[in-house]
């Protein structure tokens, strides 16, 4: 019983991550139609940008001195970071696309994956390309610059895994028998929290509004007066931050953060998005904690190698037998 | 044609003359290319030959995709399916060698059968919900292939599969592949356009247009999604089986999603509608990366930003789909463009 | 309508009657290629049956390395390279002619791998191949070394099919999957006393090859293995599978698979409490990627991996390649020494003709390799008929603090 109990709790914590990065899919999908193919290599850079900035600042012993400051800092950082680069592969992969079909912008999604996954990687060697450009005797930066931005780039990307300095560790709480550890509760925590808040701004606020306005009809929403394209760059700019949120997250959880670290997790939330209900949020958040709730579910019962087929199992069950996903959503009704 | 200011590549790419001019040309250089000795033959042999192992898989794929307009994520399942298929039968695994003739036909009936069995509870599902779906079983198809190790060896694949013997001639070289691979290309394009002209063809174009209005015009959808199914694996899977006689050995790691994503991508290059478009999405596709290896660490990042830029400069693709001619509807009209453009 | 269709059905019959005179054709040209390097060298005292590689004076050798070039694995790949490159700059110039290393990015899959190895056997100046590096990369792309007759030398695909083909023209010098579990359930069994064994693997090639094993030579041993599982790779959590191979309380646990997941997994299994021995093959042993990237839980854990140091000229090839380089990762040292066992055997059985060509006869070269044992950094390297090495030693390493400290070595062969 303890033991099923602490699996649940473990099912919640992984379905968190695939929540907020599902909330990130969900929305854009909401206002543009389109699968944000890139949407885990989002995640991943903020993972990224978390890690760059924790480093640093333990290397000056900010994170020992201020530790929860230092996690918060790391947190906006990673959002931040995410956020930006959503807006920019918005504006630059999929703005020029707007009128093509979706299955254009898919393709143009998988390129900036792949774009995205392979720059994070190569940032060393193009800091190395950077620094070495010179004109004759002379390099274009001065020495000191070119130090520092050697430095940058190695700290920040790379082809090997890199680590975030554990500042968690494994203390916890125990309910009688059961414990959990700080770390989760965290987790589910700001999950639930920024969920939440997502709630709140979209049925609350006039951003929200108007973001489901567009959502709705983008070009009736343009005649009211809403200016679409800045909408869209908000909507991606939250969407994104969710993801990064998720990948300082990961990151701090587990450790370790690679480059294609954001391809697993990507597809499985675009599941969970789907099955809850593509375009539909509070379904996104539903969808996430299913797909984790069912994975280790089923390793209750069978070797863990199949957990996920058996996710999978269970989530195109749902869908055969709610085909708009759990709580409806606006899939079906998009032409190829 | 029409009157409109866009660019002049894209002018060009819409006479119907160029690209009959294109295609004889390009199909003179395929035939040709094993002809002739030149430096790195075997190496373009090679690439193109592969190249055009995912045309076919891409024909399989536009007959989900763009014929009957359903949206598949998880077509290499029926290419693992064929290739697993030619596996079992023709190598050392349990020690059975059929004639290959026979084992890609079994190949393609399997896949179909396959196919035909997860198509029947989706047929409700559209759209993205349909795509989640088959994505969904391209992932067991593979994740089962991995684990059922009594049956498929696991994750340590299938080794020193068979060479096939057809006519006499056996096929120990790669060149003789591609000359299959060819002809089955010809034959897959020349039935596939019987078929879009006949009445299964319209009854997938009405689909693709618009599923309910078909529906209530009294077709069948149910069982023309079905034949769309079983038609697009079917290819898959004769696909799967010269893939394996060819490389030799498989794993399961050759069938994951990223195959499923290219293959996808190779169709919407081509432009989703013309099955030719098919074949320069897989030249484009796939003897890319390989032009890129100059530049070797780049390699795939260039790739990345190519996709993004091409779909950026031509997003309908190479060859696009050509809109229905209606009765009363002229070509110039305002709407044709868009209706071209979706 | 009419139109296409005469046009598709010509198409057609054109193929099959090309299919018919050209695979004979490309048959017979293929052949001719290599009668053609036989016969210009009108000055070999010696035929050789697989032909010459022919470099013309200011032309450079090519040495071909095969690895992940780009994408999850580069970091391994770009290792490879790396070495091989400081080991052409230790060898100089062979004969006169410069050499240069060319990479070939086949992404540890199979077949860019194949492709890889069309392209460096189409090279005329090509001498060898160090590489593939993963196995699933290697098996597919030997049938076409072996049909190139291109000399091929591995230095990382630890699978036992890799050099059971019989070609001649394959050589590995890294020990397979079975001596390392062999090593792994020795060490177990009798060094640390434990009988009881928990296996995780991810579930590839390698992985769950070594995993199972050690599966099975653990039980034959007369151990018990208390439950294998397997990880997807690319997950990061696997919670579920730490609690489901602790039910058993196993006094070990063995991990089939790489450094990322494996960090990962000793980190969460300590996390549960486990606090007996962590086993690892050699695709854990990295500080930075494992040691590190376990952040403590690390601490104790023991690997098998090749005998490095110790062996003639580490230091002063670290020295290099750290210069260069940073730190190597893994395979960084054995591609040092496959690159330098194919250029030490080029040197030896090259001439020059009458014309100023450099002239390698390509059997003559592989059964040099084959013959000539090689003391390198990565220790001992003796070729056995199979292109395994004939003696080899695995090193037990425990991560203490950072460093992986070598415990014990075993010495197989004679």
């Amino acid at each position: 019983m303890q033991k099923l109990v602490e699996q649940l709790i473990n099912g919640l914590t992984v379905g968190s991550f695939y929540a907020l990065i599902a909330l990130g899919y969900t929305m854009v999908y909401g206002v543009l139609s389109m699968i944000n193919f890139a949407h885990g290599d989002i995640f991943m850079v903020g993972a990224y940008f978390g890690c760059f900035t924790i480093t640093q600042l333990s290397k000056t012993g900010f994170t020992e001195s201020n530790p929860v400051l230092a996690i918060i800092f790391t947190f906006i950082a990673g959002a931040i970071g995410a956020a930006l680069t959503g807006i920019t592969i918005e504006k630059f992969a999929y703005r020029p696309l707007r009128k093509a079909s979706r299955l254009a912008t898919l393709i143009s999604a998988i390129g900036t994956s792949i774009f995205l996954q392979e720059f994070v990687r190569l940032i060393p060697k193009f800091g190395s390309l950077i620094t070495s450009i010179h004109f004759g005797e002379k390099n274009l930066f001065p020495e000191s610059w070119r130090a520092a931005i050697i430095n940058v780039t190695q700290t920040f990307g790379g082809a090997m895994v890199k680590t975030y300095p554990g500042i968690l560790g494994t203390a916890g709480i125990k309910l009688g028998e059961i414990s959990i550890s700080y770390s989760r509760i965290l987790i589910m925590a700001i999950a639930i929290v920024f969920m939440v808040l997502l709630y709140l701004l979209v049925r609350l606020t006039k951003l929200g509004k108007a973001m489901r306005a567009v959502s709705e009809d983008k070009e009736t929403a343009a005649l009211m007066g809403i200016d679409v394209n800045k909408i869209i760059s908000n909507t991606f700019f939250i969407g994104s931050a969710l993801a990064g949120i998720a990948g300082v997250m990961m990151g701090i959880f587990y450790l370790q953060i690679r480059p294609t670290m954001g391809f697993t997790p990507g597809i499985k939330a675009f599941t969970a998005a789907v099955v809850g209900g593509i375009g539909n949020i509070p379904g996104a958040m539903l969808g996430g904690y299913l797909l984790g709730l069912a994975e280790v579910i089923s390793i209750q019962f069978l070797p863990a190698v199949y957990k996920d087929i058996v996710a999978f199992a269970i989530l195109i069950v749902m869908l055969i037998v709610k085909p708009t996903g759990i709580l409806g959503g606006s899939g079906g009704k998009n032409k190829l | 044609m029409m009157k409109n200011n866009s660019s002049f590549l894209k002018n060009i790419l819409d006479q119907k003359a160029f690209r009959t001019v294109l295609s004889a040309l390009i199909s003179v250089i395929i035939l040709s290319i094993p002809l002739f000795n030149f430096p790195q033959q075997n190496l373009w042999i090679r690439i193109i030959g592969y190249a055009g192992l995912y045309i076919i898989l891409g024909l399989g794929l536009l007959v989900h995709v763009g014929l009957a307009g359903m949206f598949d994520l998880g077509f290499a399942a029926f290419y693992a399916i064929g290739a697993y298929t030619c596996a079992f039968l023709a190598s050392p695994h349990f020690d059975l060698h059929l004639p290959f003739l026979a084992v890609i036909l079994i190949a393609g009936a399997l896949a179909a059968l396959i196919g035909t069995l997860i198509c029947i509870p989706v047929l409700k599902l559209r759209g993205d919900y349909l795509g989640i779906v088959t994505l969904g079983f391209g992932e067991i198809v593979r994740m089962l292939l991995m684990n059922l190790t009594d049956i498929t060896n696991g994750s340590q694949g299938i080794i020193q599969i068979d060479k096939p013997t057809i006519f006499g001639i056996n096929f120990n070289n790669s060149t003789y592949f591609y000359y299959f691979i060819f002809a089955l290309i010809a034959l897959l394009l020349f039935l596939l356009n019987r078929i879009i002209h006949s009445r299964t063809g319209r009854a997938w174009l009405a689909m693709r247009e618009d599923e309910d209005v078909a529906q209530m015009s009294g077709i069948d959808t149910s069982k023309y999604k079905l034949l769309a199914f079983a038609i697009g694996a079917f290819i898959g899977g004769l696909g799967g089986a010269i893939f394996a006689s060819w490389q030799g050995s498989i794993f399961p790691d050759n069938f994951n999603m990223n195959v499923s994503i290219n293959i996808l991508c190779v169709i919407i290059l081509g432009g989703l509608g013309n099955h030719f478009g098919v074949i320069l999405g897989a030249m484009a596709l796939i003897a890319l990366p390989d032009i890129l290896r100059g530049f070797s660490d780049y390699r795939m990042i260039i790739f990345g930003l190519l996709l993004i830029i091409m779909m950026i400069l031509r997003p309908q693709g190479f060859l696009p789909r050509k809109a229905p001619q209606f009765e009363g509807k002229s070509s110039s009209s305002p709407d044709h463009e868009k209706e071209v453009q979706s | 309508m009419s139109k296409r269709f005469v046009f598709v059905s010509l198409l057609t019959i054109a193929m099959l009657l090309f299919a018919a005179c050209g695979g004979a054709a490309s048959a017979e040209e293929a052949a001719p290629a290599e009668a053609a390097d036989t016969a210009d060298t009108a000055d070999a005292a010696v035929e050789d049956e697989w032909g010459y590689i022919t470099i013309p004076a200011g032309e450079k050798v090519v040495l071909g390395l095969s690895s992940a070039l780009s994408a999850g694995y580069a970091a391994y790949g770009q290792d490879m390279l790396n070495g091989a490159t400081v080991a052409v700059q230790d060898f100089g110039d062979l004969n006169g002619w410069e050499v240069v290393v060319e990479g070939g990015d086949d992404q540890c899959e199979g077949a860019p791998g194949v492709t890889v190895a069309e392209q460096f056997s189409a090279n005329p100046y090509l001498i060898g191949v160090v590489g593939p590096m993963c196995s699933g990369t290697a098996i597919p792309a030997i049938d076409i070394y072996a049909a190139n007759h291109v000399l091929m030398i591995t230095p990382s695909s630890t699978a036992i099919p890799v050099t059971a083909s019989g070609n001649q023209n394959i050589f590995r010098i890294v020990a397979n999957d079975d001596l390392q579990a062999t090593v792994t359930v020795d060490y177990l069994f009798n060094e640390l006393d434990l009988t009881t064994l928990g296996i995780v693997h991810d579930q590839s090639i390698y992985g769950q090859g070594i995993a199972e094993a050690v599966q099975s030579k653990f039980e034959a041993a007369g151990g018990t293995v208390t439950g294998i599982e397997g990880i997807t790779r690319g997950d990061q959590d696997f919670s579920a599978v730490v609690s489901t191979i602790l039910e058993a309380d196993p006094a070990a646990i063995y991990w089939g698979g790489m450094d990322a997941e494996g960090a990962l997994l000793v980190n969460q299994l300590r996390a549960a409490g486990f606090e007996g021995v962590f086993f690892g093959p050699d695709g854990i042993k990295s500080i930075p990627s494992f040691v590190q990237a376990a952040g403590g839980a690390a601490e104790g854990a023991y690997m098998t991996f090749g005998a490095v140091g110790g062996a003639t000229g580490y230091e002063e090839f670290l020295a290099k390649f750290t210069e260069q380089f940073g730190d190597p990762v893994a395979y960084g040292p054995g591609s040092y020494d496959a690159a330098t066992i194919v250029l030490n055997a080029a040197k030896a059985v090259a001439t020059v003709d009458s014309d100023g060509n450099l002239i390698i006869p390509k059997k003559a070269l592989a059964d040099m390799v084959r013959a000539t044992p090689y003391d390198g950094i990565t220790g001992h390297l003796e070729f056995d008929e199979n292109g395994d090495l004939k003696v080899v030693s695995i090193t037990v390493f425990q991560a203490q603090g950072e460093e992986l400290v070598p415990v014990k070595v075993y010495d197989f062969g004679e």
